[in-house]
């Protein structure tokens, strides 16, 4: 129905548009219909329960705060920390719809396509995620150097981000050369070997969607 | 039509690696260059694939094809005609998996669906890895990686392959089996230059074979590659006495990535000794040099000290042993030569030891004096290898291991890094663990031999030279 | 001033954001514990306030490290979609956060023009706290605090961007320039 430039663009949307209003009734409602699809798609509950686990905190954190603390009235604080609570849920729940089944590659390939971006952009950054589990090895050896020489490097202090940095500024200059040796020229023209095209569906769901929104912003009163 | 490099000078921050070079790789070549590491070969192969000065290097003179320079023409032009094969078989990829790095490169021709499909089949029917298209990267050996790699610059359509020591991180049976396929490519008209520091399996393939000295090139006649084939030469090492043992090993397993590299039954290694591990490329070394440093999982047991190296709280651990890491520069805590000297000089395990003197000493010995305010990043590869050893012989803890110490010393900083290396041991009675491949050398310092092949490691006292 | 991204530049941008989404991504827990821990004392609102500097580094530091209009931005963006791809608390609102926190610190430095880097990362310091503040003010329902708890609030949080998002970002680039790391010669 939407490719990943419209899921994108949708979910950005739903978030600024519940980041600015305060219907409980609303968030609910999102929450709900997020859900449903993650089920229908058969999102393994595991991976369910986590975004619960990780939802817990926050959500009972934003509304206490404003529950407790508010200036307004009684009832007033006790709706605004509803609203507050329920939109972590909103966050939690769309951006779990909008990663489901969804790679960065196709993510970053339909940006290229549908929005133009530069090809540099697009296979720098796709390039760049290959090191992401390199990272976590480079920072456990960092840890050590530093401690087989007497000293513990703190998360606070700059050493261990510096460090990081020199992994980072090699592997960049390493894995643009090994790009540049595949034929790979900043700003020429290149094939594309499949298209992710954005159907009209795509546009019609989102548009309606949007239109649900507002008429449920309308008719609900909480 | 050939490859022509003329009067080529290529230097860095400053100072030369290869000076005022001719050099010509004619299509159906097959030229060795044989050098140590550090001594510029990898710099020469990025030089000729055009990829410096881009990527860093002055660079003055020339490479040609057919009278084109290669540094001024277009990507997608160059990788028709040139390709490069990189020393570490991890850094050039820029996909996930094998399928999409091959259409990345091709997009890169702007070849449509149909003809991409065509050229990976074919490629890496070639290399005879049909089955891997849609394989990720992390799940390939290295020696699979290397052929990858080779499929993806036939796919490009490159008539010129330069291989920096492509075999570094690949096993014994794919290296031979690289080695007979970059011979038939020759013979099908692919002009190739391979560097390589371990010259086994090259002679009776090469057309040419040069030796990488003092910024330049020299031709070696046919005559003499046998003296550079020092393939069966022995040394045996005198039978050492019963050592206590620093680390027990207990049907220890070590993985990397989803293959078995280590499946060992009981194994002792030595305290107060210097030990030597060997093995062939690829079989697996540096991980298990890395389980000993506590960087690497295991399953089964390995003891130090009578206690789980996994159950060693990792700032005690670190306080009882020390990598001398492979790469230098991950070594380095502080900026500049001064503060990482007198880092190590405050923090030493051995400071009555380690007097002004002493350390004056050695730096001298090591020349490393005048460089106090340099930016250890800027230090040449075997400037900063010099230095890391010293810093860590300095701190010297009661263990430590040696990951390539001597990689990238010229002659006489090899003599110098060795006697440091057995000074420090005899007096402080440190045990020291090294893997190398210049065994040459530090068969002249070692106690014990343990060679490494197929998963396990045994006691030896053969050394291969 | 260097004009046209090379491949290496965005490489290297995207490396800085991946190096801070996992960062940020570590922080979601730590966030958690800090608020129930200062939640003991009734000071869980400033929770936010006190972390937020953490959130804010990968703008500033890869600025000053690719010195090109854009650089803050999209450090922090891909920080932030790094952090939603990893998982973190906060779902596709981490991309919202991540754009305003992003334009917040690429304006400082918008302001210098982009001349002054080091001028740059300290006005930056201030248009983050600012921009972020005025979008809680909105967003969070901050107008629904008292006007000497805001003054707090965002005291709070100037000195957390200023310590992480400043100082740190700023201890961390001079280590880079005496590296020489970045030096083409």
């Amino acid at each position: 129905m939407m490719n990943a430039t419209q899921r994108l663009v949708l979910a950005v949307l739903i978030s600024l548009e519940i980041s600015l209003t305060k219907s409980v009734t609303l968030n609910l409602i999102l929450v709900a219909g997020a859900l449903s699809i993650l089920l229908v798609r058969r999102q393994s509950l595991k991976r369910l329960c986590l975004y619960l686990a990780v939802a817990i905190i926050p959500v009972l954190g934003s509304f206490w705060s404003f529950y407790l603390y508010g200036s307004g009235t009684a009832a007033e604080n006790l709706h605004f920390g509803m609203v507050m609570g329920s939109r972590v849920l909103v966050f939690i729940f769309i951006g779990a719809w909008l990663t489901l089944g969804m790679t960065p590659y196709v993510l970053l390939a339909s940006l290229r396509q549908n929005l133009k971006m530069s090809a540099t952009f697009t296979y720098g950054i796709l390039g760049a995620l290959n090191f992401l589990p390199r990272f976590r090895q480079a920072f456990t050896a960092i840890q050590a150097a530093g401690m087989m020489r007497g000293e513990v490097l703190r998360w606070w202090q700059p050493t261990l981000y510096f460090k990081s940095l020199v992994h980072a500024i090699k592997w960049s200059k390493n894995l643009a050369m090994a790009m540049t040796s595949h034929g790979f020229q900043e700003g020429a023209n290149r094939s594309a070997y499949r298209t992710y095209p954005m159907p009209v569906s795509g546009w019609v769901v989102m548009a309606a969607m949007m239109a649900g929104i507002q008429v449920v912003l309308f008719l609900a009163r909480y | 039509m050939a490859l022509d490099a003329k009067k080529l000078t290529v230097a860095y921050r400053q100072s030369p690696i290869i000076e005022d070079l001719d050099f010509t790789l004619n299509p159906s070549d097959l030229t060795l260059l044989m050098g140590p590491s550090g001594s510029g070969k990898s710099t020469l192969l990025k030089t000729l694939a055009g990829l410096y000065p881009q990527y860093g290097g002055q660079v003055s003179g020339a490479v040609e094809i057919a009278g084109t320079d290669v540094s001024t023409m277009p990507a997608h032009d160059r990788a028709r005609q040139i390709a490069l094969l990189f020393q570490n078989p991890d850094d050039q990829f820029a996909m996930p998996t094998v399928r999409e790095e091959f259409i990345f490169a091709l997009e890169n021709l702007e070849l449509n669906p149909a003809e991409i499909d065509e050229r990976i089949n074919k490629a890496l029917a070639k290399v005879g890895l049909s089955d891997f298209i849609d394989r990720a990267f992390v799940t390939l050996s290295g020696g699979e990686l290397q052929k990858v790699a080779l499929a993806e610059v036939l796919a490009l359509g490159a008539k010129y392959l330069l291989l920096d020591e492509p075999f570094a991180a690949v096993d014994s049976q794919s290296r031979a089996e690289l080695q007979v396929l970059l011979q038939q490519l020759s013979q099908e008209g692919y002009g190739i230059l391979v560097s390589d520091h371990d010259p086994a399996g090259y002679f009776d393939k090469i057309k040419s074979f040069y030796q990488v000295k003092n910024t330049n090139l020299y031709q070696v006649n046919r005559q003499e590659w046998q003296q550079y084939d020092y393939q069966g030469q022995i040394k045996v090492l005198a039978e050492v006495g019963d050592a206590d043992a620093a680390f027990d090993m207990n049907n220890l397993r070590v993985q990397n990535g989803d293959r078995l590299v280590l499946n060992q039954d009981i194994l002792k290694v030595s305290r107060g000794l210097i030990t030597l591990l060997t093995g062939p490329n690829g079989v697996g070394k540096s991980s298990v040099l890395k389980t000993l440093a506590k960087l690497h999982g295991y399953e089964g047991s390995l003891t130090y000290r009578d206690q789980e190296v996994s159950a060693w709280k990792k700032r005690e651990y670190y306080h009882e042993i020390g990598l001398v890491f492979q790469n230098a520069a991950d070594q380095f805590i502080n900026i500049t030569v001064q503060e990482e000297l007198d880092q190590v000089q405050k923090s030493s395990h051995q400071k009555r030891y380690w007097s002004d003197d002493r350390l004056d000493q050695w730096v001298t010995a090591l020349h490393l004096n005048g460089l106090g305010d340099r930016s250890v990043y800027t230090l040449s590869g075997g400037q900063q290898k010099k230095l890391q050893l010293l810093l860590m012989m300095v701190m010297a803890p009661t263990v430590l291991f040696l990951d390539e110490p001597l990689a990238g010393l010229d002659e006489q900083s090899v003599g110098v890094a060795l006697d440091l290396i057995q000074s420090c041991q005899k007096a402080l009675q440190l045990t020291i663990l090294v893997v190398s491949h210049q065994t040459r050398d530090l068969v002249e310092i070692v106690d014990q031999h343990l060679r490494y092949e197929n998963t396990t490691i045994a006691n030896q006292v053969e050394v291969n030279l | 001033m260097k004009k046209k991204w090379t491949l290496q530049d965005v490489i290297l941008l995207a490396l800085i954001g991946i190096i801070f989404s996992v960062v940020y991504w570590v922080m979601d827990p730590v966030y958690q514990i800090a608020y129930s821990a200062l939640a003991v004392i009734g000071w869980q609102n400033f929770t936010t306030e006190i972390t937020l500097g953490v959130w804010m580094m990968a703008g500033p530091l890869a600025a000053y490290i690719l010195k090109r209009p854009g650089a803050g931005f999209l450090g922090e963006m891909l920080g932030a979609a790094g952090e939603m791809f990893l998982g973190g608390s906060y779902g596709v609102g981490t991309l919202l956060s991540g754009l305003i926190q992003g334009i917040a610190s690429e304006l400082g430095f918008t302001l210098v023009l982009y001349k002054n880097w080091f001028a740059g990362l300290w006005l930056s310091t201030l248009t983050g706290t600012v921009v972020t503040f005025a979008w809680d003010l909105v967003k969070s329902g901050y107008s629904h605090y008292q006007l000497g708890f805001l003054l707090a609030l965002f005291v709070v949080r100037y000195l957390s961007i200023f310590f992480f998002a400043g100082v740190l970002v700023h201890l961390i680039t001079k280590l880079l320039d005496r590296s020489k790391l970045l030096s083409h010669d």
